[in-house]
C-alpha cells in the first residue's frame, strides 16, 4: 500500500471483482487497483482461482453423458407414473384422507359401542281398568326416573 | 439444445406444461439444466459418480414436489437450492458413514506438484496447470461445504450475492463474508502454486 492513497480493502475488492459495488464505491476501488500492486495481484489470483475451477469442471461436465443421464431420468420418472387404479389407491390411501376417516370411524365405535341405559318409557305401555280373576301378588316397582308397575297374577282360570 | 428452443419453451411455458404432467416438457427441463446442475454438485461434493447420482435425485425430487413451487423465486433458483442441499445431504451421509473427511479420488499425484522455480515447474506450463487444478480440488475439499458451496454458485454459475442468498436462505452479508472467507483460504491453501503474477 501506497501512501497517500486509499487503504487496500481485500472484502471491497472481492465485491469490486463480483460486480457488487455501488457506483460510488466501485469507482474507488477501480482506481486504487490503478496503482496498487499487491491489489492487482491478489485480482488476478482471484480470477485464477475461478478460472480453475471453471477448466476442471469444463473437463468433468465435457466427459459425461449427459444423453445417457437425461434417459435415465427420464426412464425413473416413467417408473414413478403409476396407473389410474394406483393412483386411485394411493389417494384413498393418503393422509389427507385415511386420517379423517379413521377418525370418523373411531367416533363411531365408541357412539354405538358406548353403554347406554335403556330407553326410558315415558308412560305405562297400557293401563288396566278392571280385572277379574284370581290375582296371586302384585307388586308395584318405582324407579327414580319411571314408575312402573308390574302385575304378576296366577293363571289359573 | 439450442436457443431456439429455450425461446419456445419459457418458463412460465415451461412450468404450465410441467404441472400438467407433460413429459416433453420434463425433457425440456433435464436438458436445459442438467450440465449446469451436475457442474454445481460435482464443485461441491467433487465427486463425478455421486454428482452424477444428486443430479438425478434432483430431476425426481422435482418431478414429485412440483405442485409445491410457488413461482415466488425463479425456476432455477429453486433447482440450484434443491441441488446444493442435495449434495450437502450427500456429504453429511457420507461423513456419518466413514466417520472421516472424505479425500476425492481426483487428488492422485496431487503431492508431487511441481514447486515454481523448480525444473520440473518450468518444463511443461500445460502439465503444471492440470496439476493444479488437482491442488485445487483437494484444497477445495478442505473448506467448509457451506463455503464451498457459495464459491462454486458465484464462481460456476455466476450468480449474485443476492441470488445465492436466496437460493441457500440466508443473508446476503453471510454470503460475502462466507465468499471472502472461501477465497482466502484458498489462496492461502494454495500460495505455493500460484505464482507472483497471479497466474497458475
Amino acid at each position: 500500500m501506497k501512501k497517500g492513497h486509499t487503504e487496500c480493502d481485500p472484502i471491497l475488492l472481492g465485491r469490486f471483482l463480483d460486480q457488487e459495488l455501488g457506483p460510488d464505491q466501485h469507482a474507488r476501488v477501480e482506481k486504487h487497483l490503478r496503482y496498487c500492486l499487491s491489489c492487482q495481484k491478489a485480482a488476478r489470483n482471484q480470477h485464477a482461482l475461478a478460472d480453475l475451477l471453471n477448466t476442471k469442471v469444463g473437463k468433468a461436465v465435457s466427459l459425461t453423458d449427459f444423453d445417457h443421464l437425461e434417459r435415465q431420468v427420464l426412464a425413473l420418472v416413467r417408473d414413478r407414473q403409476a396407473p389410474w387404479w394406483q393412483e386411485a389407491v394411493s389417494l384413498i390411501f393418503s393422509r389427507k384422507i385415511l386420517i379423517p376417516a379413521a377418525t370418523m370411524a373411531a367416533v363411531l365405535t365408541l357412539f354405538f359401542s358406548y353403554p347406554r341405559p335403556p330407553a326410558q318409557i315415558s308412560g305405562p305401555s297400557a293401563i288396566i281398568n278392571s280385572f277379574t280373576g284370581d290375582i296371586s301378588s302384585v307388586m308395584i316397582l318405582e324407579t327414580p326416573r319411571s314408575r312402573q308397575t308390574i302385575i304378576w297374577f296366577d293363571e289359573t282360570f | 439444445m439450442s436457443d431456439n428452443t429455450k425461446d419456445i419453451w419459457d418458463e412460465d411455458k415451461l412450468l404450465s406444461r410441467l404441472r400438467q404432467g407433460d413429459e416433453e416438457a420434463f425433457r425440456v427441463l433435464v436438458r436445459q439444466y442438467q450440465q449446469r446442475l451436475f457442474a454445481i454438485a460435482y464443485g461441491i461434493t467433487l465427486e463425478r459418480e455421486e454428482s452424477l447420482e444428486i443430479v438425478q435425485d434432483v430431476f425426481l425430487r422435482v418431478y414429485q414436489k412440483l405442485h409445491t413451487f410457488k413461482g415466488e423465486a425463479k425456476l432455477s433458483t429453486w433447482l440450484h437450492r434443491i441441488t446444493v442441499n442435495q449434495c450437502l445431504n450427500w456429504q453429511r451421509r457420507w461423513k456419518r458413514r466413514f466417520r472421516w473427511h472424505h479425500q476425492p479420488l481426483e487428488r492422485e499425484g496431487a503431492g508431487d506438484a511441481p514447486h515454481l522455480g523448480t525444473d520440473a515447474f518450468q518444463a511443461d506450463k500445460l502439465f503444471q496447470k492440470k496439476e493444479l487444478e488437482a491442488i485445487l480440488w483437494e484444497k477445495l475439499g478442505k473448506l467448509p461445504e457451506d463455503a464451498r458451496a457459495i464459491f462454486v454458485l458465484r464462481e460456476l454459475e455466476g450468480l449474485s450475492y443476492d441470488e445465492i442468498a436466496q437460493t441457500l436462505n440466508i443473508r446476503r452479508g453471510t454470503v460475502s463474508s462466507r465468499l471472502f472467507y472461501a477465497r482466502r483460504k484458498l489462496r492461502h491453501l494454495l500460495r505455493d502454486y500460484l505464482d507472483e503474477g497471479g497466474n497458475p
